[in-house]
């Protein structure tokens, strides 16, 4: 709800760039929502140049201005990252809330380390990291039960 | 319109007719909204003598200015009807997601009326509202429900309101359910929506809420979310969820061991939130735009239940069906039962309560396997409670007596005075699984006045008196005394009831989690008033605001009164002011300790005004809270409240 009211002023999950979709019954969630691609399929298939990579931010945005709502990178995005708006009917999508000092809001709001967001560098070191201590983790577990 | 949506929708099962009333500004300063707004219709439409299952009792389902916005933990529901179990004022609220849901399509209330020829349910797709039927899923499980009614309508992330089969059956504290786990559970309304062969309310909403200050609002829900991040309280409830309470509970004598005989038992570890995370935790969920997360989803992995997966358990949802029946060797029994009383749609406070009763009743000799139907009700039998807890659902044999609620039960047993000490009720509901022998007198003092019987945790939900250790210096910020913050003493508690009582109430009327502001003290007050004014552009004083917890209370306290229940009742059961706490757990820190209810009462009333002899609200402060045809009503019944032939009256349930 940060995204939509940060965003629009309002409230609604309709106009929230990501989403996490639920299954209750089974306990599953997953977050929908832009991961940041270098090659972005959205900005590749759009005919209009509206969805473009923004190299400064490593993310591709949407141009209200230019978007005719053809949905084309709502067809190829791979992680369901485009959402359609609900009055205006074009694509909008994250744009890492640009400007805000503490970074997107739903990394900075998120209570449990579901959303987080990092330069792909330090990410890609993190991972690694977070290997080694599953691993780290799983033998102290081990021994505690034990 | 900020904030609010600004109607109610009105649903009358026995007609057909789907009403949309608006909501004048004027109606929403005064009631707010969820509590406020269920409060005020079940006053005025449910008379006191109607029984709570008569086709033209109303069940309502209420949200709050703030529900679906990104405030702090915004998606709570209240339900409220005329309780099947304590036969008065009865309401209970639930988290998830529906009530976010309900706002975005459109209505601030749902109320539902008359009562259906066949099973049905409720599709609210935006203004668009269909009575559909339900015969396919009447008596299946709210999980498997929930899939088919998705399946039918083709919609995966559509929020679902649903009852058990325990709720079909009219079981007396029947519960609700949405998003499959998250339960409303107290007070048996889930039999109330059975009788009106309504199985769900399915919701969709497209719409959004507008903020009349959005950056203002934006900038004091920031402040709020960054502070949850370092309060101390907010990390116990995520990595343990509420069982974080157990040990504590064990320690300080308050966890219910055999129907609260004893206050612990030296093997409460291994049901503690320790052991469950490290045991059965699948992973932790958070309902609406929640800081905390204090929700588990757990998946037992051996023995004789392995495989069984549910969302939860909850502290008070695991101690009834676990140490107060006397279970606590394997805890997979605990889960597992946890995950029946779900699945059936069954109050686990109520279910508990009432076979913890009967085992005592059995161990007291007061009734034997013959009344039974041939079960022997020993402490910790895993075997018997299993089976009783189905058989309640389903209403078979002993089953049956005990669907009808502890009181209800042993005046059909027989058991005379003697049966009723045992049951640990006020008004006909069962206490939850916290002894105020240890965990505070001031709990105790909420038990024996809360508005909706057997008023457990959620009334006042005062742990001010416990925030002591984690929040140094609070109770002077808010009540100007440092000294209540120790549980067990009498200093203080009679304003911290009543302060917190109102402040509770106005929470349930914005319909906010009471964990953001009553366990984590992060968003006090001023906090809730601040964001509740940016939402909805409104100029609420922090008096005007907190009067509006006073009128609510003090109109549901009215219901009682119109039922004969004042200062008689005002009671807890006698276990607590006779039994001296025993000793059962090495360290306990509480042995020996009674409840002095009787020096805190009158001091309550001061505060409250409420008159000495007969408890009812004075004539006085209902006039000052705007709520004259309320003194009107109960103006000609303080005489009957002390006539003679009331007073011979013992009440354990209306």
């Amino acid at each position: 709800m940060g995204c939509s009211l940060y965003h629009e002023g309002e409230c609604s999950k309709l106009l929230s760039r990501i989403n996490v979709v639920r299954n209750e019954r089974y306990g599953e969630s997953f977050v929908a929502g832009c991961d940041l691609c270098t090659d972005p399929p959205c900005a590749a298939v759009c005919p209009t140049g509206a969805c473009a990579l923004d190299p400064r931010m490593g993310i591709a945005k949407i141009d209200a201005n230019k978007c005719i709502g053809c949905k084309e990178c709502l067809i190829h995005c791979p992680f369901g990252a485009i959402s359609i708006h609900p009055i205006t009917k074009k694509s909008f999508k994250c744009d890492l809330c640009e400007g805000r000092t503490d970074g997107p809001v739903c990394a900075d709001w998120c209570p449990s380390g579901a959303i987080t967001w990092m330069s792909p560098e330090i990410a890609a070191k993190a991972k690694k990291r977070h290997k080694l201590q599953e691993r780290i983790n799983a033998a102290t577990m081990a021994k505690e039960v034990s | 319109m900020y904030g609010w949506a600004g109607q109610r929708l009105r649903i009358d099962l026995s007609k057909g007719d789907i009403i949309k009333e608006p909501l004048s500004l004027e109606y929403r300063r005064k009631w707010i909204g969820g509590r406020g707004f269920n409060s005020d219709i079940i006053y005025n439409e449910v008379s006191p003598d109607m029984d709570p299952f008569d086709p033209k009792a109303r069940v309502c389902f209420g949200v709050g200015p703030l529900n679906g916005t990104a405030a702090p933990s915004t998606g709570r529901v209240t339900v409220t009807c005329k309780s099947p179990l304590t036969g008065g004022f009865g309401d209970s609220s639930m988290g998830g997601h529906w009530g976010a849901e309900v706002k975005y399509a459109g209505y601030d209330q749902i109320i539902v009326q008359g009562r259906a020829k066949k099973p049905v349910y409720i599709w609210i797709d935006d203004d668009k509202v269909e009575i559909r039927d339900a015969a396919n899923i009447w008596g299946k499980f709210p999980r498997d429900a929930d899939t088919m009614i998705k399946q039918e309508l083709k919609d995966e992330d559509i929020h679902i309101m649903l009852i058990g089969p325990a709720g079909e059956n009219l079981v007396r504290f029947a519960c609700t359910f949405n998003d499959v786990w998250r339960a409303a559970g107290r007070t048996g309304h889930g039999a109330v929506i059975g009788s009106k062969n309504l199985k769900g309310i399915a919701t969709r909403g497209s719409g959004s809420v507008k903020i009349a200050r959005p950056k203002e609002f934006f900038e004091i829900c920031n402040r709020l979310r960054q502070a949850f991040k370092n309060d101390p309280m907010k990390m116990g409830l995520y990595e343990y969820g509420s069982l974080c309470l157990i040990n504590i509970a064990n320690r300080d004598g308050w966890l219910p061991w055999k129907n609260l005989q004893y206050g612990g038992t030296p093997l409460a570890n291994n049901m503690s939130g320790e052991t469950h995370a490290k045991t059965v935790l699948k992973h932790r969920e958070g309902c609406y735009a929640c800081p905390i997360c204090c929700g588990r989803f757990t998946s037992i992995k051996d023995g004789r239940w392995a495989g069984e997966e549910f969302g939860g358990p909850e502290y008070e949802h695991a101690v009834p069906t676990g140490p107060r029946v006397g279970i606590i060797e394997d805890a997979n029994d605990i889960w597992h039962n946890a995950r029946l009383t779900n699945d059936l749609g069954m109050d686990g406070i109520e279910t508990g309560g009432v076979i913890s009763v009967a085992m005592e009743w059995y161990q007291r000799g007061l009734i034997t396997a013959k009344d039974t139907g041939g079960l022997e009700l020993e402490w910790g039998d895993e075997k018997v409670v299993d089976q009783l807890i189905q058989d309640i659902a389903y209403r078979r044999g002993f089953g049956d007596i005990l669907a009808e609620g502890g009181d209800r039960a042993s005046d059909k047993l027989g058991l005379g005075d003697k049966g009723h000490y045992y049951t640990i009720t006020t008004r006909g509901m069962t206490l939850p699984g916290d002894d105020p022998r240890g965990l505070g007198f001031g709990y105790g003092l909420s038990f024996a006045v809360g508005t909706r019987g057997g008023c457990d945790h959620l009334r006042s939900l005062c742990c001010l008196e416990l925030s002591g250790a984690l929040y140094p210096g609070l109770n002077t910020k808010i009540l100007g005394d440092e000294r209540p913050a120790k549980p067990v003493t009498t200093v203080g508690k009679p304003y911290m009831v009543y302060y917190e009582e109102n402040q509770k109430t106005v929470t349930d009327c914005l319909n906010v989690c009471c964990f953001t502001t009553h366990w984590c003290y992060t968003v006090l007050t001023q906090d809730q008033l601040d964001y509740f004014n940016a939402c909805t552009g409104m100029d609420m004083s922090i008096e005007e605001f907190l009067e509006v917890g006073e009128r609510v209370y003090n109109l549901e306290r009215a219901y009682w009164a119109r039922q004969m229940s004042g200062a008689r009742e005002d009671v807890v059961p006698e276990r607590f002011t006779k039994e001296p706490m025993p000793q059962h757990v090495d360290y306990q820190t509480n042995v020996g300790a009674t409840l002095p209810i009787n020096e805190m009462l009158p001091k309550y009333y001061k505060y409250r005004d409420y008159e000495p002899g007969t408890g009812f609200p004075s004539e006085r402060k209902l006039k000052q809270l705007g709520l004259d045809y309320v003194a009107e009503d109960i103006r000609p019944l303080r005489k009957r409240y002390m006539s003679e032939s009331e007073q011979k009256k013992k009440k354990y349930y209306y």
